[in-house]
């Protein structure tokens, strides 16, 4: 529409020869409207560097300190010991018995020479003998009546770097938000868009909320949300549904409103319903965009994640600030390090994923 | 069984799309609609299955007023009335199957029908639809690689899986090349004759309409102008269908004009170098 107007504008008939010498001139003629735009754009730039204080001698004054911040980010410390561990356990039998013959038993196994493996909950723990009376005493402390162990295995023990359980954490975050906030834009998007909203009051009031929902940003619902339910991921969660749906709202809506209105009056005209129509005309039509932006959600929920754990809504956000306030910039750099390999291989995969649907 | 009483469309932009047309027509007949584009013959299928609302006049099938109806009243009256367009308009990224089981979404109402499931009833007449014109083999492939021709008989087994008692087909086979065009036409009046279904045919191709109608029906200006057997579209009938503007005669420069292209074109010497 924008480029109609004008265009029509400009078709107002030029005599020949004035139109002849237009086109000949080498360097288009600067009107004092022209002039006065010029102006206006430098005004508005210098003002907005005088408003964001930008100045490149504070920047040089400023280099050695990012130069020594540079420097203490190396090496970079994945924090392997302190990390979580998981055991894994080959073969072996499992038993279980009463907590109060448990010592007794275990040190008449360990006498025979052979491998013990405790679990504690679900994750079976390789007992030294000389631990053996702590952890039985532990182990009551829980409750427990009777206590389970492998005998008879053998069995290692991994490392991880803490940071992945973190990481982990705040991927899960990202699937679980986005395909919340899918789940609520494809109903949405029904009826923020032009063509299939059930009346234009609808469509208004729709892309009204939707564009208050947009305009506030992911953090604001962390807050709002960790205030509501506590801390953990799951405030992080619905943060990403809320910062999410507004723009995949829109974005869907705009897939539904490039759809070919033909296809869909010939669902119609066989006397399909308006859900039929939607399933039979609108959704094929408009799946492989809404695909692809659900796509770009979920890689774009993946690194606003991140940043969510800073309010304390889960996830490895909440591990870097920890690390920054701490001034332990070579862990700082070891869980960025890890997050970007984890982020280029999901941006990896759904850019794989999505090419299969265009 | 179809009946049609002084049948006139306004459009808002007050353009007069449909003066008044009024005309019976029985079960099993197959007739072709000819006239100028923009005579009127889109809006007036359109009508029919209610997706133009008439500005006045009825049209009556099988006793039901289709302008008096309800939308949903016309949900279920149009699950009777097969609908075949000049772009086919199918859905492109739906398999030729999903295609033809569309035309049975009229009979199976309900949640299972959203999840894309349908029952061996449904799907044996879409099967059989899409044999008919002869396209099993092509049930799986896309509907966006389908040929110009294929497409046009998967819609064409579209709207005989509807089982519907009127198939409107606007300008069928005007997207099509000649030869395609014929057999489009006769794959649609052959399921039309064996299935004894009313089927109106908006169509250009005169020739066309001779060879597969039983029946004429000429609209210019809104107005019917011929409504009879073939046979009768003479050289007047079809100046009152197509040149009813082009009374006075031509001035002697256009009729130079035209005598010249009438004319073969002089052989030139071709010169090489």
């Amino acid at each position: 529409m924008s480029q109609t107007a004008p265009a029509s504008k400009s078709i107002a008939p030029v005599a020949p020869e004035i139109l002849r010498e237009q086109l000949m001139r080498p360097l288009p003629r600067v009107g004092l409207r022209a002039f006065i735009i010029f102006i206006l754009v430098i005004a508005l730039l210098g003002w907005s560097v005088q408003g964001t204080e930008t100045s490149i001698s504070t920047l040089v004054d400023g280099l050695p300190d990012v130069w020594n911040f540079i420097v203490r980010l190396f090496p970079p410390e994945f924090e392997l010991a302190r990390g979580t561990e998981r055991t894994f356990i080959n073969g072996g039998e499992e038993l279980n018995v009463p907590i109060s013959e448990a010592e007794d038993t275990l040190r008449r196994i360990f006498d025979a020479d052979q491998s013990v493996y405790v679990y504690e909950g679900d994750q079976p723990v390789p007992l030294a003998q000389r631990d053996l009376s702590r952890t039985i005493s532990i182990l009551r402390a829980d409750g427990l009546t009777t206590i389970r162990y492998v005998v008879g295995a053998s069995g290692f023990t991994i490392g991880f770097p803490s940071i992945i359980s973190a990481i982990v954490e705040t991927i899960q975050m990202a699937i679980i938000g986005t395909l919340g906030a899918v789940i609520l834009a494809i109903p949405v998007s029904l009826l923020a868009a032009r063509n299939v909203s059930p009346h234009p009051l609808v469509y208004q009031v729709t892309r009204f909320i939707l564009n208050i929902l947009r305009s506030i940003p992911e953090l604001i619902y962390g807050l709002v949300f960790v205030a509501a339910v506590g801390l953990g991921p799951f405030p992080g969660v619905l943060a990403i549904i809320f910062g999410s749906v507004g723009s995949l709202s829109r974005l869907f809506a705009e897939a539904i409103e490039q759809i070919d209105p033909q296809q869909v009056l010939a669902i119609q005209a066989t006397g399909a319903g308006s859900a039929q129509t939607f399933i039979y005309a609108v959704l094929p039509q408009a799946l492989p965009l809404l695909i692809s932006y659900s796509l770009v959600y979920f890689e774009h929920n993946v690194r606003n994640a991140t940043i969510l754990g800073y309010v304390g809504a889960g996830g490895v956000g909440f591990e870097i600030q920890k690390y920054i306030s701490l001034f332990q910039y070579d862990r700082l750099m070891g869980t960025v390090i890890v997050l970007v390999v984890a982020v280029t291989v999901i941006d990896r995969f759904s850019s794989y994923v999505r090419s299969r649907f265009i | 069984m179809l009946q049609i009483n002084d049948l006139r469309v306004v459009y808002a932009n007050g353009n007069e799309a449909l003066k008044s047309i009024s005309l019976k027509a029985e079960r099993g007949e197959i007739i072709a609609i000819i006239g100028r584009s923009g005579a009127g013959k889109s809006t007036f299928l359109r009508c029919i299955n209610g997706l133009q609302k008439p500005t006045s006049g009825q049209i009556v099938l099988d006793g039901a007023d289709i302008t008096a109806m309800t939308a949903s009243e016309l949900r279920l009256a149009r699950r009777y009335i097969g609908f075949i367009w000049q772009e086919f308009n199918l859905v492109e990224r739906l398999p030729a199957i999903t295609n033809v089981l569309t035309g049975r979404l009229g009979y199976h109402r309900g949640i299972s029908s959203l999840m894309l499931y349908f029952n061996a009833e449904h799907r044996a007449i879409a099967l059989r639809s899409l044999e008919r014109v002869g396209l099993l083999q092509r049930a799986k492939f896309r509907s966006d690689r389908l040929s110009g021709g294929e497409k046009q008989r998967v819609a064409i087994a579209r709207a005989i899986s509807q089982e519907p008692k009127i198939i409107l087909a606007d300008e069928p086979v005007a997207s099509l090349d000649p030869e395609l065009s014929v057999q489009v036409m006769t794959d649609l009046a052959r399921v039309a004759r064996e299935d004894g279904v009313l089927t109106l045919i908006n169509i250009h191709q005169v020739e066309l309409a001779k060879q597969f109608a039983d029946r004429l029906i000429g609209i210019a200006q809104g107005v019917v102008v011929y409504d009879g057997a073939p046979d009768g579209l003479n050289e007047d009938v079809l100046d009152s269908i197509y040149r009813f503007d082009k009374s006075v005669s031509l001035t002697a420069e256009e009729q130079a004009l035209f005598k010249r292209r009438e004319s073969p074109l002089p052989r030139q010497p071709i010169v090489l170098g």
